[in-house]
């Protein structure tokens, strides 16, 4: 259940309909600054695939300069990468080597 | 306070992190919304940010035992209620899946859990045996300016004091040498004169090689609210690569690797040569001095480097300055030279208020010392320095590395507040620790390369490392990573996650991380800033500092540290504040740091002190010498020191005709190890890159995101190419981060160092780019 913000940069002159294509999208809040074009936009989306898939149609979307992203809570357990498996780091270990050192058992 | 439910709260405080992102890119810009993300029913406490050297104040949220929330301490002020993504999301390093709870030792090549006692047992076993078998100086710690200053504090004290070995290393050395050995060499001691307040009265900002928008972006952030109020305010961007800070400023200026030397003395010809120097302070308060020259770049094993230091004058160092001429260096630099004559007219202007701001483009540098004094030479000639808005200020990168390393001194040749080759210094450290003085030897061992180098010959057989991951940082890692992993090496990795270090450790000790225990650490302005354990860390995990007293303990050298875990934070301040007491460096009391958000030393009389060396705002400062007195030198003077262009050890050439630079990038902190396992920051940047410029990726046929392979004469790497994604590099140079331990690239990088600071350059070294055809 990811909830993100972002702060949206929309071309010049776009500023109005941005907001309001954005905000007719669903699991859409938006601020709107008073005094420049600039928008904050704040997801909640049932789960990271909706999340990156919500992000990707907004980055296609005509009038908008930048997409930053903010701040996100996503579920840890679903999505923290496994670092260690994806770079080969666990398998890069010392193979051979015991807690007595040198000479003191262990497979050598 | 009205009591919102979780998910609302998320919802507001994502607004709120937008908000300040917004504002640190647009600093007018307003929202009617109240985007301040309190409304839970949570008990909010301070801590500092555990993340960069800028060292923002925070408030966590505490909700059943857990950390639920971060926002901007609106009393810090360093920054004032902001605070940047990572700060944001700090917590939920906390809290990854594969977070180390239990002791693991390697049995039969792999580690295995098992009580942490019996993993201490086994480290003070191996220790002394080592110590037995091979003498004290083969065994070594290595931590970091991500300690806590209590940590190295009890690092320092064990290992010099009680074991009797300098082999005391952190990996600020790879960040901040050069900034010390600058501060040093021009002003006899350590640390800046100004504060972070400067940014509140500058006219001009330089940032010298200095990607701020996204290595220290509350300051950025805080630089670009002055130049909103005051809108005659200058930010120029003097770097080798476009970067969002480029964009930010008023004036991007490019110029080619290691260049930087030959455009600071050219400025400094041009304030010479237009007689924009204040003569009245150099005459009081500037002396001259130079040193070797042509000083060799550290690569040999037995590589030695002493400095020689003679006199100079004015007329030697005009002289000196005679062939930097702007023409001059601007073949060298490629900088136009009406654009250098500009920067000095911006330095010498006696009406504009003058900030330099740097970090690791000119410290991570093969000349890094020379290019410290070669700023402080341009402030010192004009005069601008120790007042409010004139500033020349070297920025940190790590929460500690100046109240952890530099502070406490826990490098091979430092001691806290002194050197161990200073008789007195030592006597006092003696007295304080209580341990007979002819335990702490007189002479430095090895700085962090050569410290490895020896771990590799077999020098050194024991290493304990804490809070960093030199298997990911440390420059040719490969010749590092082979060396440790050697069978009769021991290897001792205290951390908090999984790494490429802990993969070649022996033994693995989980540590209580950041807020999991109580401790203080030091930013850039001198303040140190002190938190509570506000949570309880997971499964067996302890404490660095515990870690180290139960092994002193184990050891034998109980008497000399805490015997009660509780209150130990405590002891440990007051013993250690022992080493400051004086005017110049008082620290203060437990007591003020638990009720502040931060306190700058020195503390003096119930005050901070902004401006050192001013003698209205130093309480060290005697009047005696006028309105300065850098008392630092016995002659109450700054050093002016005459200092060259010199090439790098390695050009581009046919074989490898580019330039290969490395570093951040905002979302992540150092090598990934915190930041990959927060999901949002994660997903923001899944992988390491590397930069091209738009015409050199036509030029080699390749595309945004397609694969290429980097080839130095140390190693390759294959990772995707992106065109101006995040930044663009100038033509004949790639830029990659770090942070990504499946893209090693250290693998490629040179362990050439400055000779003064034996800090690597992480910068500047030659590459060839291939593309890979599928």
């Amino acid at each position: 259940m990811p909830i993100c913000s972002y702060v949206v940069i929309p071309n010049r002159g776009a500023a109005a309909s941005v907001r309001d294509r954005l905000d007719a999208m669903p699991g859409c809040d938006v601020a709107v600054a008073h005094n420049r074009d600039v928008l904050l936009l704040v997801t909640d989306t049932p789960d990271l695939a909706a999340e990156v898939e919500l992000r990707a149609s907004i980055e296609a979307m005509d009038g908008i300069q930048a997409l930053l992203l903010a701040f996100g809570e996503i579920d840890p357990d679903a999505q923290v990468p496994d670092l260690l498996s994806s770079s080969g780091v666990g398998s890069r270990g010392r193979a051979g080597r015991g807690p007595e050192g040198p000479g003191a058992g262990g497979g050598r | 306070m009205s009591v919102v439910p979780r998910r609302d709260f998320l919802k507001r405080t994502a607004l709120a992190a937008a908000a300040a992102s917004a504002a640190s890119l647009v600093p007018d810009v307003v929202f009617g919304e109240d985007l301040d993300g309190v409304g839970l029913d949570v008990a909010w406490k301070k801590t500092p940010c555990r993340f960069c050297g800028v060292g923002c104040g925070l408030l966590v949220g505490i909700e059943n035992g857990r950390a639920v929330a971060v926002r901007g301490d609106p009393d810090s002020t360093v920054n004032r209620g902001l605070a940047c993504v990572k700060g944001y999301h700090s917590v939920q390093a906390l809290y990854g899946r594969d977070r180390i709870t239990r002791a693991q030792v390697r049995r039969d090549g792999a580690l295995v859990e098992v009580p942490i006692s019996e993993a201490l047992d086994l480290v003070a076993r191996r220790l002394r045996e080592t110590v037995d078998a091979h003498g004290r100086d083969s065994v070594a710690v290595y931590g970091s300016g991500q300690w806590t200053i209590p940590d190295g504090y009890v690092a320092s004290k064990l290992f010099k004091g009680a074991i009797g070995t300098n082999n005391v290393e952190a990996n600020a050395r790879l960040c901040m040498a050069s900034a010390v050995t600058g501060f040093q060499t021009t002003f006899g001691l350590d640390e800046p004169m100004g504060c972070y307040e400067d940014i509140d009265h500058a006219d001009v900002f330089v940032l010298w090689g200095n990607n701020m928008a996204e290595m220290h972006p509350v300051l950025f952030s805080r630089m670009l609210e002055r130049r909103r109020q005051q809108p005659h305010v200058q930010i120029v961007d003097l770097a080798t690569r476009t970067t969002r800070t480029s964009h930010a400023s008023d004036r991007s200026l490019l110029f080619a690797p290691q260049a930087d030397l030959a455009i600071a003395n050219a400025i400094c010809h041009e304030i010479v040569r237009n007689d924009w120097v204040d003569h009245d302070f150099v005459e009081h308060h500037v002396a001259f001095r130079k040193g070797r020259t042509d000083i060799g770049y550290g690569l040999a094993d037995d590589f030695g480097f002493t400095e020689e230091v003679e006199e100079s004058e004015w007329e030697e160092f005009v002289e000196f300055l005679d062939e930097y001429t702007p023409e001059r260096a601007s073949e060298i630099s490629g900088l136009p030279a009406a654009d250098i004559r500009w920067l000095a007219s911006l330095y010498g202007d006696p009406s504009r208020r003058v900030m330099s701001l740097w970090c690791m483009g000119v410290n991570q540098h093969t000349r890094g010392t020379w290019m410290n004094n070669l700023i402080y030479n341009i402030h010192l000639l004009a005069g601008k320095i120790s007042t409010p808005g004139n500033s020349p200020f070297s920025l940190t990168g790590q929460p500690s590395a100046c109240g952890t390393v530099r502070e406490v001194g826990t490098l091979t040749h430092g001691l806290p507040g002194g050197r161990v080759t200073d008789p007195a210094a030592r006597q006092r450290a003696a007295e304080i620790w209580g341990v007979p003085v002819d335990n702490i030897p007189a002479e430095p061992t090895h700085h962090t390369m050569s410290m490895f180098r020896a771990l590799d010959r077999g020098d050194i057989r024991f290493m304990w490392i804490q809070v960093t991951n030199p298997m990911t940082t440390l420059p040719d890692l490969r010749r590092y990573r082979a060396g440790a992993e050697k069978p009769d090496r021991f290897l001792v990795v205290s951390d908090v996650y999984p790494t490429a270090t802990t993969a070649v450790a022996d033994v693995v000790l989980p540590a209580a991380m950041w807020i999991e225990r109580e401790g203080m650490y030091g930013n850039s302005e001198r303040r140190t800033q002190h938190f509570d354990r506000l949570v309880d860390p997971p499964g067996e995990a302890m404490s660095d500092t515990w870690q180290l007293v139960e092994v002193a303990r184990r050891l034998g050298y109980g008497d000399l540290f805490p015997q009660d875990e509780e209150g130990h934070i405590e002891e440990i301040w007051n013993e250690y504040t022992r080493f400051h007491d004086s005017p110049e460096h008082r620290m203060a009391p437990l007591s003020e740091l638990r009720a502040r958000p931060g306190v700058m030393w020195p503390f003096v009389d119930g005050r901070e002190t902004k401006w050192r060396y001013n003698t209205e705002t130093d309480p060290a400062a005697d009047g005696a010498h006028g309105a300065y007195d850098f008392y630092g030198h016995a002659d109450h003077r700054a050093w002016i020191w005459l200092r060259p262009y010199e090439a790098p050890p390695e050009w581009p050439d046919d074989e490898y005709p580019f330039w290969l630079s490395t570093g951040r990038v905002l979302e992540h902190w150092h090598s990934g190890s915190l930041t990959r396992r927060i999901p949002t920051l994660h997903q923001a940047v899944r992988s390491a890159y590397v930069e091209l410029h738009p015409r050199d990726a036509e030029a080699l046929g390749v595309r945004d995101r397609d694969r290429v392979r980097l080839v130095t004469r140390r190693g390759s790497l294959e990772l995707p190419a992106r065109i101006d994604y995040r930044g663009r590099p100038a033509r004949g140079q790639v830029f990659v981060p770090f942070f990504d331990e499946s893209m090693p690239v250290n693998e490629l990088t040179l362990d050439a160092y400055c000779p003064i600071s034996a800090q690597p350059d992480y910068k500047k070294c030659a590459v060839r780019v291939e593309r890979v055809r599928r």
